[in-house]
């Protein structure tokens, strides 16, 4: 019985010796292990990335939660801050913005003419949690919300109706009796009517302006498609922990949900069955390789077995072969997929989670051994079996 | 020679092979006694059953009917298993040509039977050089395979045939494909190789001036074998 070391290291040297036979076996399971490792690795990355882009033309990924004002008994209703952070800590939650609003147009006053407009006060996640990129300036930070900033952010409309050409960023502008610093305007994909509102620090409006609405709407922005249902599920036993949920009201935008996920589906099913073809592709290559091995290597088994090795000796060194390919392929498969997980980490601004490439990379390293040895399997029986005349007596 | 040197005992032997287009009986009746120590050269005309005789002999082909006593034990009826166990204790083999492995060093060919009968790797090496140095290879261990002449080739295939230490040397037309002069260098390596009188060789030819270096030599002959004094 051939030992296990020298079983390798033969298996190796001839894998390497014939390695022209293989290539296509190789490239094919290490394109193919290489995906699966992208995809199992980045997949949720990557997912919450379109998703994000996607949802600026849908928001399916928004929970909107308010408090309906037109019930008398919870008009006066708002988010206390626990409730605020339990939410923002349910699984799949990503971001959680608190909002208000003034109940009657605000206006503001430049070269004697009047500007009517639409005031909201929000938070620093505000932003975030809507995907909002300033056109220009920048948007609250944490600072201007807890230190009741008096800043400013204008939809680019509103300033373009009430600046015009002139430059406005840096400018103060009067709302309600008191000056505010204009540090950023809001535009682009999402934004919708916004573009026309004013924005202030939420705690500097609920301080400084009359007839505020009380921090009635929270923004919740799920991680994924998959979280919207669960999250929009937990949110009202989560609020009742510590207030009524009296008038709660959450809203889902279901539609853009159903058809996004249909969309996602898929893609993902796409994905699946390409990674699939090609690991597929990969053991037939392998398969092939083999089968041809052992007819051209007829001579050489007929020989071995001449020298003494047994059945069980010959088929062990076919399918050490076999799967010295594969595991091989999934090596190289590896290396070329940690490298493509990291240029995709870094063109998405997210870094790959170290548990889950370690588990990819057991998976795969699972199936290019079930791969090596079903596609070795076969060629490797028919080695053994040959009969030793038939390899030795042609000449 | 008395009956404890007796390696290989074969009474009656028969061989039919069975083919869809009827039976070819090749044997018929060969009785056959090799004592260590001992050469026969087996002649005949092609397609007399030379070759088959020896592959019943190596335990490649299982023969219809007789009996073969290996070293004074029935190994007519074993398993594919034990058949490789005898081969490999038992048995060197060389072929007419292409003996050796391809894509390979002599060195790494050398080793196989080595691995086969599970010697550890620090006594490998010593014994291929040992084997190689007798066959005049010894400066040739790390060359490849493919890069070595005719002659060449079947001297690395005689050393792989000893490396084991076997008790009989199989040779099927070991010089078939080879002139004259280096025909004779392997006969001489055989010689010398079972000149210490523990090895026996069974040599199939149909070279004259081959089989005559034997000390004995066998006529196929309508199935039987018949020695020629
Ligand atoms: N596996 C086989 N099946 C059928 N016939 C065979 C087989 N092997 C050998 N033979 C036949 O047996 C005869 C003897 O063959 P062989 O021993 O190779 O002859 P030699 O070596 O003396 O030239 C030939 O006629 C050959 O066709
Ligand atoms: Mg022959």
């Amino acid at each position: 019985m051939i030992n296990v070391r020298d079983l390798l290291r033969i298996g190796t040297r001839q894998v390497f010796r014939h390695r022209n036979r293989y290539y296509g076996g190789i490239l094919a399971i290490a394109l193919g292990t290489c995906g699966f490792i992208v995809v199992m690795t980045m997949g949720r990355d990557i997912k919450m990335n379109i998703n994000r882009d996607l949802d600026l033309l849908g928001g399916a990924t928004m929970v909107k939660v308010t408090f309906r004002r037109d019930m008398p008994s919870c008009v006066k209703s708002f988010f206390k801050q626990d409730t605020v952070d339990a939410i923002s800590r349910l699984p799949g939650v990503n971001i959680v913005s608190l909002s208000a609003m003034k109940n009657l147009y605000a206006s503001t006053f430049l070269r004697e003419k009047e500007f009517g407009f639409v005031l909201v006060g929000v938070d620093d996640a505000f932003w975030t949690a809507s995907s909002f990129t300033p056109k220009s300036g920048r948007f609250f930070s944490i600072e201007d919300v807890t230190e009741r900033r008096k800043v400013c952010v204008l939809g680019s409309v509103l300033a373009n109706r009430i600046f015009g050409n002139l430059p406005a960023l840096g400018q103060s502008i009067l709302i309600d009796c008191d000056y505010y610093e204009i540090i950023g305007f809001l535009e682009g994909t999402g934004v919708g009517d916004m573009n026309q509102f004013a924005f202030l620090p939420i705690t500097t409006a609920v301080d400084r302006i009359d007839c505020m609405t009380p921090k009635n709407k929270l923004y919740v922005r799920c991680r994924t498609w998959d979280d919207v249902e669960s999250v929009a599920s937990l949110i009202p036993g989560t609020v009742r922990q510590f207030q009524s949920d009296n008038g709660l009201q959450v809203d889902v935008a279901r539609a853009q949900l159903k058809y996004i996920k249909k969309i996602a589906w898929w893609i993902q099913l796409f994905v699946f069955v390409s990674i699939s073809a090609t690991l597929c592709l990969g053991a037939t290559g392998i398969w092939y390789g083999m089968m041809t091995a052992v007819r051209s290597r007829t001579r050489e088994i007929g020989l071995k077995k001449a020298m003494g090795a047994t059945n069980h000796d010959i088929m062990a060194q076919f399918l050490t072969e076999s799967l010295c390919l594969s595991i091989g392929s999934t090596v190289i498969g590896t290396g070329l997929g940690w490298l493509i997980m990291n240029i995709i980490g870094a063109l998405i601004h997210s870094s790959p989670v170290h548990g889950l490439f370690i588990a990819s990379v057991m998976t795969s390293i699972t199936i290019s051994v079930i791969l090596g040895v079903a596609a070795g399997y076969y060629p490797s029986a028919q080695a053994a079996r040959l009969e030793v005349i038939s390899a030795v007596r042609f000449e | 020679m008395n009956n404890s040197d007796c390696i290989i005992k074969i009474s009656n032997l028969a061989m039919n092979f069975h083919t869809p287009a009827g039976d070819i009986p090749v044997l018929n009746g060969v009785n056959l006694e090799i004592h260590k120590g001992e050469s026969l050269a087996i002649l005949g005309p092609s397609g007399s059953g030379k070759s088959t005789l020896l592959f019943i002999v190596g335990l490649f082909l299982t023969p219809t009917a007789g009996s073969y006593v290996l070293n004074g034990r029935e190994i007519i009826d074993i398993d594919e298993k034990n058949k490789a166990e005898f081969r490999r204790n038992y048995f060197g083999f060389v072929f007419q040509s292409c003996n050796l492995i391809e894509n390979s060093t002599v060195f790494e060919d050398l080793e196989y039977p080595l691995i086969y009968a599970g010697i550890p790797p620090r006594e490998r090496k010593e014994r291929i050089d040992e084997v190689l140095t007798r066959v005049h290879m010894g400066h040739r261990i790390y060359h490849r395979t493919n890069l070595l002449s005719g002659g060449e080739q079947q001297r690395v295939a005689v050393a792989r045939a000893l490396v084991n230490r076997p008790h009989v040397i199989l040779a099927d037309e070991p010089t078939g494909q080879l002139d004259s002069e280096n025909s004779q260098n392997i006969m001489d390596l055989f010689l010398e190789c079972i000149s210490d009188k523990k090895t026996a060789l069974i040599l199939v030819t149909h070279d004259h001036k081959v089989a005559d270096r034997c000390a004995k030599t066998c006529y196929f002959n309508g199935g039987t074998l018949t020695e020629v004094a």
